[in-house]
């Protein structure tokens, strides 16, 4: 199938199964499971890009996410901004924190990347905690009205996830932009072989700070979204477990594709919500599959999905006579499990 | 055939000149005192024993490594405080001794990203399939002239060590340089995937300037116009092939590293060879 025709094709079926998710689903499943995991979807996927494209480990990018959401509460709730210009300034606050932690750790990389980066998550969070004028303390921002989109509001169940939905849909289409610039390919020469990409003329610390503000994009519609769903922000929303969440989110999607993030917010939003069903640690079970996916996958759930898909195709091809065709799906990064 | 400068390029600065580098790594002089000039269009080839400073040399002309003195001189400009990005962005291209490609890249996604690279839009956000196709199409060339035409969508992980030769090669090609350094580009490939080297090197773009670092003698003396010779990091001898084979220090050095005469063969059995 050409390109275009495959992606109008995926359009499509996104487009459907958003009308249909909500009269298929209770309004719990929709509000619990569904919204909570596109919006931790949305934020998993800036950083999914940042990790697999770029070979950015970055561990500030829930501040990056609470700047946008912390900008858009300020705004409204204590200088009186409307609720539509809040909204664009958090989404400018998004990449342009992804740029001041992109130029702060513009010339690290690996272990040392990680660390000035979870500096950096560690500054925003006491920020927020201890400076009470501007960000009301640990206490942060409550009941937070979302707005009225088309005569909807999005305080409700339905108009939210459709909103956020689309917000999934455009993350998801940015980052594939991005993917296919000059910019995104820079971007996986900066992750496999950082001098090398210097030696071609790239300045290693521009592509670095412009991968930030890509993800720092898709941080930002994140931010609106869950101020929007959660009706509040506060340090809590921004503290280290968040991190590891995000991490936990990547790591049990696969960080082979973007997209992948998706599906691992919806898997920790599952094991969260249902777990506590048949168990009352719920977190440790999380735990134990976090670890199980590490120990068993090396591209976490987009590894297993693209493996199982290639396997079916290539056994339809074998049905229908053809010769196996060398698989294209793989293109990107070798697939399958971690080495000895 | 020994007319390095050809009317076009008469008057216009040469494209790299180097004069008195030299890096000592701790105390040890790795290039001591080294100059040398490629005109437009001329071929180097840069010879000497393992550890004699040849990929040093490099590492100082490209900006990898800072020298602790000496100037480089790229189309006429003073580049030595420049670092290695925009040297390369000024029309200087160079391969590594050892392969250093882009595991997770196709083949023609390296020449892409080789040719964007001296470019200005190289970070560009903006997607266009024109410039796309154009850029896939210059890669297919370039893949085409060393070689991996047929491996052209392959992700560079899974090339053999002489395909990551070529691809080495390939993106210092794709770069549309001025100045061409190429660091052993024939070592570890078999004796097909040689004479191919040889064959593009000599149809190389007749004004691009190439210095060439070769332990094969006879890809180096064949593509050669001119060789210096290193030794502890010191030129002991320059000339022309013809030259640097009569000269005795040089037969010295290599015999005495090499224990055979095969070592330094007949430059002139090679230039037989030669493509006028
Ligand atoms: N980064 C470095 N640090 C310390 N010594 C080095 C370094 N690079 C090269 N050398 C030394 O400089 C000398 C020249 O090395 P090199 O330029 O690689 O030689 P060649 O390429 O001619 O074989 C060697 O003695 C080597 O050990
Ligand atoms: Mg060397």
């Amino acid at each position: 199938m050409p390109a275009a025709s495959r992606t109008a094709a995926a359009l499509g079926v996104a487009a459907v199964s958003i009308v249909l998710v909500p009269m298929l689903v209770s309004d719990f499943v929709l509000l619990q499971i569904v919204i909570k995991s596109l919006w931790l979807g949305i934020v998993g996927a800036g950083l999914a890009f940042l990790i697999g494209q770029a070979g950015i480990l970055s561990l500030a990018q829930t501040a990056v996410f609470g700047a946008s959401g912390y900008v858009m509460a300020i705004l409204v709730l204590d200088h009186g901004w409307g609720t539509w210009w809040a909204v664009v300034a958090a989404l400018a606050a998004g990449p342009v924190a992804g740029l001041i932690v992109g130029v702060i750790s513009r010339r690290s990389s690996g272990l040392y990347l990680m660390m000035l980066t979870l500096a950096i998550g560690v500054f925003v969070f006491f920020f927020a905690q201890q400076y009470q004028p501007i960000t009301r303390g640990h206490t942060g921002f409550n009941g937070f009205d979302a707005p009225m989109l088309f005569g909807w509001d999005l305080n409700e169940r339905r108009p939210l996830f459709y909103a956020t939905a689309v917000a999934a849909l455009a993350v998801t289409a940015l980052l594939r932009y991005v993917a296919r610039t000059p910019a995104g390919l820079a971007f996986r020469g900066l992750r496999d072989n950082r001098h090398r990409l210097q030696a071609l003329g790239y300045s290693a610390e521009t592509t670095v700070v412009s991968a930030f503000v890509v993800a720092g994009a898709a941080a930002g519609l994140g931010g609106v979204i869950s101020v929007w769903y959660n009706g509040a922000i506060s340090p809590g929303s921004i503290d280290l477990t968040r991190t590891i969440e995000l991490l936990i989110v990547i790591v049990i999607g696969g960080t082979l594709r973007f997209e992948g993030a998706f599906l691992g917010a919806l898997a920790v939003t599952l094991l969260r919500n249902y777990a506590s069903d048949f168990t009352n640690r719920a977190e440790t079970l999380v735990g134990v599959a976090f670890m199980a996916v590490v120990l068993l996958t090396r591209h976490g759930l987009t590894g297993v999905l693209i493996g199982f898909l290639s396997r079916v195709r290539h056994a339809l091809r074998l049905v229908r006579g053809q010769r196996p065709a060398p698989d294209q799906e793989m293109a990107g990064r070798p697939v399958g499990r971690p080495g000895p | 055939m020994q007319v390095p400068y050809g009317d076009r390029s008469r008057g216009a600065p040469s494209p790299l000149r180097v004069e008195t580098l030299s890096r000592s790594f701790g105390g040890h002089r790795a290039v001591d005192d080294v100059s040398f000039e490629v005109a437009v269009g001329e071929r180097l080839a840069v010879l000497g024993p393992n550890g004699a400073g040849k990929s040093t040399l490099f590492n100082l002309v490209c900006g990898d490594l800072k020298a602790d003195s000496g100037r480089v001189v790229l189309a006429g400009e003073d580049v030595t405080a420049l670092p290695l990005h925009h040297r390369v962005r000024r029309g200087l291209a160079r391969t590594y001794q050892t392969s250093s490609v882009f595991a997770g890249l196709t083949v023609s996604e390296h020449f892409i990203l080789a040719r964007r690279g001296t470019e200005t839009h190289r970070l560009s956000l903006r997607h266009s399939r024109t410039e796309h196709h154009r850029m896939r199409e210059a890669a297919a060339q370039i893949a085409a002239r060393v070689g991996l035409g047929h491996r052209i969508d392959e992700i560079a992980d899974v090339l053999s060590h002489g395909e990551r030769r070529q691809l080495e090669v390939g993106m210092a090609l794709a770069a549309n340089p001025v100045a061409i350094l190429l660091d052993e580009p024939a070592a570890g490939l078999s004796a097909s995937e040689r004479s191919l080297l040889t064959e593009l090197l000599l149809g190389l773009d007749e004004h691009v300037a190439l210095v060439l670092v070769e332990h094969d003698m006879e890809v180096a003396l064949t593509v050669a116009d001119r060789v210096i010779v290193l030794e502890s990091g010191r030129t002991i001898s320059s000339g022309t092939p013809e030259e640097i084979e009569a000269d005795p220090l040089v037969r010295a050095v290599y015999l005495g590293e090499q224990h055979g005469a095969q070592a330094l063969p007949s430059a002139n059995s090679h230039r037989n060879n030669r493509r006028d």
